[in-house]
């Protein structure tokens, strides 16, 4: 067969493939058309300065969070507005928008005086902060040391390391402690104020987790192994289930 | 009349057609254009129009086609109406002029009624005590019935209602003089009919006779046992006749010395009058109490019971939720912060939904009989329909009938709609609103229903993932308090120097829409900015359900409104703690005494009941004794099928005495109550004579019905004839793909081009 003959004919049976693949034109897209008995909550990125000159700032890999949320939804009927927003802790309204908020970045830095106290506030009002550090071919440690630092100084109390029966790691899924991809492997640890959680901190780069997971989805190679990348996704369901009903 | 519709299915839709029938032809055309044997024209022509006859048919094939038919059929129906005749004592007698009340109600339905209800099928029914079917309104005029039948109207609607219903009547129109001896009330009648009901319209029989002057209460309901520091609800029924319209009766309940409740009503047109009474009980121990009426400084009547007053633990709520809701964490957090209540959570087993994905380990945490039974109040939050089971719901209903108490929360107009007319809204103080046609809503509601559906709906496409800038999220309402209510407890943390402090109120996101609140049923909060036909929208109600309590709050669990306040603010912490103390106020966790009224008649048998909840004491263990002065005689209790923990037996009082029940297990009394006898029993039939027309008005505005009078018009019957059309659609679809025709088309045109190939020696 002549060869343009054979190029026609594998585009022809590739285009016939993808339209088999459109979804059909009765069917609705999604799985989110039902009927959401909760309103929907918003994912807040904390927005802060570093004190040091690192590539991986506090916006990060934005579409990981993305990937994750949209884990979320597929998996849950957890009603999360499917966009990143960025939460400066400048302004207590703005943040009071958020039920939780999430704070990454490879990197020490320090809060001022009016982010200490708005942050304050928003936790002691029953908000809830998930801290992950974020790890770029170092030691790995210094945001998770920087952020330690400066929440038991707000608060003038110790952070807890929880042991790997606690509920955050079996509440949805069941994890032999917080999941690690990368830099050092301190654990989970958290705040409370009474009986709740304000607080939960992790060191092993699970945001990045969620990233490499999101490329093994979509075919590339990815950062970490599927094991390690699903460990990532489950951890931070587990996280939210925990967060919003315990 | 019918339509027929060809429906079809093709990924892609049209565009995909179009581009795979393309694509085809090219292929094809190509085949044969760069095939290595030419042949002529026409032979090849005629190869490529088989080949796209063919592939176009298997695309017929892939399309799955079928006719859709639909016919709709309109059927009339006439209605079906009972009429009903009140056939008592007080109807039978004569007036002055010898005729009795029932034979004016049978000569009014014939010469009046009758002829407006042509075109309905009848059905005729007469009531005293017991409701009985009749074949003609004339069997009532021959014999004359017996003068001492007593009148159980409230009893009978309570049976009838339901039963009509199921019978398919359309409406009642019922002939009584309105007077019901049989001591049950008016609320009795709407908690047991709990929600259903039927238009009535009442022709009161209105001929004057004489009787004699009489006051008593009748009835007089009142828990044996309530917890310290909560209220209690004395319901109280005062019968009363030949008294002067106008004349005032004061009533007073004591304890002893102490005046917990004074209060006075006049005598109206009616003969009965049914007071609410809710007193505080702050301490725990025995309270005696009397209920004394008086007019003009001369005793009517008096009558005394008891009621224990148990020493309260914390309040324990149990949070069921339905979806993952932000609000279970700020609540958590109010409830660990009481030193009053306490809060359990449990999830539904399909908390996370359907999808696939998370292995829910959710089943170690659904609601067990242990976690039902050791909470005062159930809070059901952010349910959907389909997550209530038939079983579910017989075990709420029984639940609060046992004294518990629950909390139903829905802040999705969507979502509450689902509840319209089914069993849960039936156990509910309110009616949702249908949402399907939004155009009855006014502009704002309207605008606030479609901007809540998209916000919930979440949809979300486009480039615009990363958004840094500010977000809209829906902006907060405001509660208001009913004008009228502004004293109650829920809300007391709010007032100062007697004022409400509004910045105090809860406010919400989103609420669900309601239609009205149910007869009986008490509303304690309003939406501050979105009206409906009554006024503001309701957004907390409650009412009595058993001897516990149903409340709704229409709105999410306000978790916005505490992030919102300062962290020093402990108005939602206070919120939640007063509306959970005062709605699981019902519940007892001690045995307990069940008297259906502590006013008892002379010589009737009555039913005892001794409550034990689940996990106190065996029946066993106890000796249930009946005291009367020194005299002492054994109870023997015998379990109540249909009611585990719950022991009756029944006993027959002497007239004037007074009696007191009590528990012991061993030499410790565990459950106690007493009560006293009537006098004599009165011919209670012949001593009230004079119709209740407010009472029969009541009757009428709880079902949208009405009385008749001499100005009435015929248009009133229109209430109770339905609409008569019912439309029967009905739908059929027959494939038109899977003939054999086209498979031997197929097959044809398929062997055709091989033996045009063959002939051509292609193959």
């Amino acid at each position: 067969m002549k060869p343009c003959f054979l190029i026609v004919l594998n585009i022809a049976v590739l285009l016939s493939a993808a339209l088999i693949a459109i979804p059909s034109h009765t069917q609705q897209a999604g799985a989110d058309d039902t009927v959401k008995a909760a309103a929907p909550f918003h994912w807040g990125r904390v927005k802060f300065d570093m004190n040091e000159n690192v590539p991986d700032k506090w916006d990060i890999h934005p579409w990981s969070d993305l990937f994750f949320i949209k884990n979320l939804r597929k998996q849950t009927n957890i009603n999360v507005d499917e966009k990143w927003h960025e939460v400066p802790l400048d302004n207590i309204e703005e943040m009071a928008k958020f039920p939780m908020l999430f704070m990454t970045a490879d990197g020490s830095f320090a809060f001022s005086e009016k982010q200490k106290k708005n942050l304050k506030e928003y936790l002691e009002r029953g908000g809830f902060l998930y801290g992950d550090d974020c790890v770029f071919g170092r030691d790995g440690d210094h945001f998770f040391k920087a952020f330690k630092a400066q929440i038991e100084a707000i608060f003038g109390q110790k952070m807890v390391k929880l042991p790997n029966n606690h509920e955050i790691y079996h509440c949805l899924y069941d994890l032999n402690g917080a999941p690690y991809m990368q830099g050092q492997n301190y654990g989970g640890w958290a705040l409370f104020i009474g009986k709740r959680m304000a607080v939960f901190l992790t060191s092993g780069d699970i945001h990045c987790g969620w990233a490499s997971a999101s490329q093994i989805e979509s075919g590339k190679s990815s950062w970490f192994n599927q094991e390690k990348s699903r460990q990532a996704v489950q951890m931070g369901m587990n996280i939210i289930f925990y967060s919003m009903t315990q | 009349m019918f339509s027929e519709t060809i429906i079809w299915n093709f990924p892609g839709g049209w565009h995909g057609i179009i581009s795979l029938s393309l694509i085809l032809l090219i292929l094809i055309a190509l085949s044969y254009k760069f095939s290595l044997k030419k042949i002529p024209f026409i032979p090849a022509v005629i190869l490529a129009l088989f080949r796209i006859s063919m592939l176009f048919l298997i695309i017929y094939c892939i399309c799955g086609p079928s006719m859709q038919r639909e016919s709709r059929t309109v059927k009339t129906k006439r209605p079906v109406t009972a009429i009903v005749f009140d056939e008592s004592a007080s109807m039978s007698m004569e007036d002055a002029k010898g005729k009795t009340r029932l034979e004016e109600s049978v000569r009014n339905f014939n010469s009046k009624i009758a002829p407006l209800l042509k075109e309905h099928d009848l059905k005729f029914y007469a009531f005293s005590s017991n409701l009985r079917k009749l074949k003609s309104p004339e069997e009532l005029l021959k014999p004359r019935r017996e003068e001492n039948k007593s009148t159980a109207l409230y009893k009978n609607m309570a049976e009838w209602i339901p039963q009509f219903n199921q019978e398919g009547i359309s409406g009642v129109i019922c002939f009584s003089d309105g007077i019901d001896t049989s001591g049950w009330t008016f609320k009795q009648l709407t908690d047991s009919l709990a929600g259903e009901n039927l238009t009535h319209i009442f022709a009161p029989a209105v001929s004057k006779l004489k009787s004699a002057e009489s006051f008593e209460f009748e009835r007089i309901e009142s828990p044996s046992s309530v917890s310290a520091d909560s209220l209690l609800q004395v319901t109280a029924l005062a019968r009363y006749s030949g008294m002067n319209p106008g004349d005032t009766i004061d009533v007073k309940l004591r304890a002893g010395l102490d005046v917990l409740y004074s209060g006075t009503f006049k005598v109206g047109s009616g003969n009965s009058k049914a007071l609410n009474i809710e007193i505080p009980l702050k301490e725990a121990g025995l309270k005696n109490l009397e209920l004394t009426a008086e007019s003009s400084g001369r005793k009517l009547s008096s009558n005394s019971w008891s009621v224990s007053v148990l020493q309260k633990n914390k309040a324990s709520a149990l949070l069921y939720l339905g979806s993952a809701d932000w609000g279970a964490r700020f609540l958590k957090s109010a409830f660990d912060n009481s030193e009053r209540t306490s809060l359990t959570i449990r999830f539904a087993q399909d908390i996370l939904g359907y999808q696939t994905g998370a292995p829910v380990k959710i089943k170690d945490k659904t609601i067990s009989a242990a976690d039902l039974a050791n909470s005062d109040l159930l809070i059901l939050m952010s349910m959907r329909r389909h997550q209530f089971t038939p079983q579910m719901e017989k075990n709420l209903r029984d639940y609060v009938n046992n004294g518990g108490s629950i909390l139903f929360m829905i802040a999705n107009s969507e979502a509450a709609a689902e509840y319209s007319g089914t069993p849960v809204e039936k156990f509910l103080p309110v009616y949702f609103e249908s949402i399907a046609s939004k155009e009855k809503f006014d502009d704002k509601t309207q605008n606030f229903l479609k901007s809540m559906e998209r916000y919930r709906a979440n949809i979300q496409t486009g480039l615009n993932k990363y958004k840094k800038d500010s977000m809209d999220v829906p902006p907060l309402i405001k509660f208001k308090l009913p004008d009228g209510n502004q004293e109650s407890d829920i809300f007391s943390y709010a007032f100062k120097d007697g004022k409400v402090q509004e910045n105090s109120l809860p406010s919400f996101e989103d609420f669900a829409l309601i239609n009205r609140e149910k007869p009986g049923a008490k509303i304690l909060a309003l939406n501050s900015e979105f009206t409906g036909d009554k006024g503001q929208r309701i957004l907390l109600a409650t009412q009595q359900f058993g001897k516990g309590r149903a409340a709704l709050l229409a709105t999410d669990s306000l978790w916005r409104w505490k992030l919102s306040s300062p962290s020093q603010s402990k108005d939602f912490d206070k919120f939640w703690e007063s509306l959970i103390l005062h709605l699981s106020s019902g519940k007892i966790h001690a045995p307990y005494w069940k008297l259906s009224s502590m006013v008892v008649q002379a010589g009737a048998a009555l039913p005892i009941r001794l409550v034990i909840p689940q996990g106190q004491y065996k029946i066993e263990e106890l000796q249930t004794v009946i005291f009367k002065g020194f005299d002492a005689e054994q109870v023997k209790l015998k379990e109540n099928p249909d009611s585990p923990g719950e022991y009756s037996s029944t006993f027959t009082p002497a007239p004037s005495s007074r009696y007191t029940l009590k528990a012991f297990k061993g030499t410790e009394c565990v459950a106690e109550t007493s009560f006293s006898s009537s006098g004599a029993a009165p011919q209670k039939e012949l001593s009230i004579l004079k119709p209740d027309i407010p009472a029969l008005q009541r009757l009428a505005n709880l079902s949208g019905g009405a009385v008749l009078t001499q100005d009435s018009d015929k248009s009133i019957f229109e209430r109770i004839t339905p609409e008569r059309k019912t439309e029967i659609v009905k739908r059929e679809e027959r494939p038109l793909w899977n003939n054999a025709w086209i498979f031997f088309a197929i097959f044809g045109l398929f062997s055709a081009e091989l033996i045009i190939r063959r002939l051509y020696r292609l193959l």
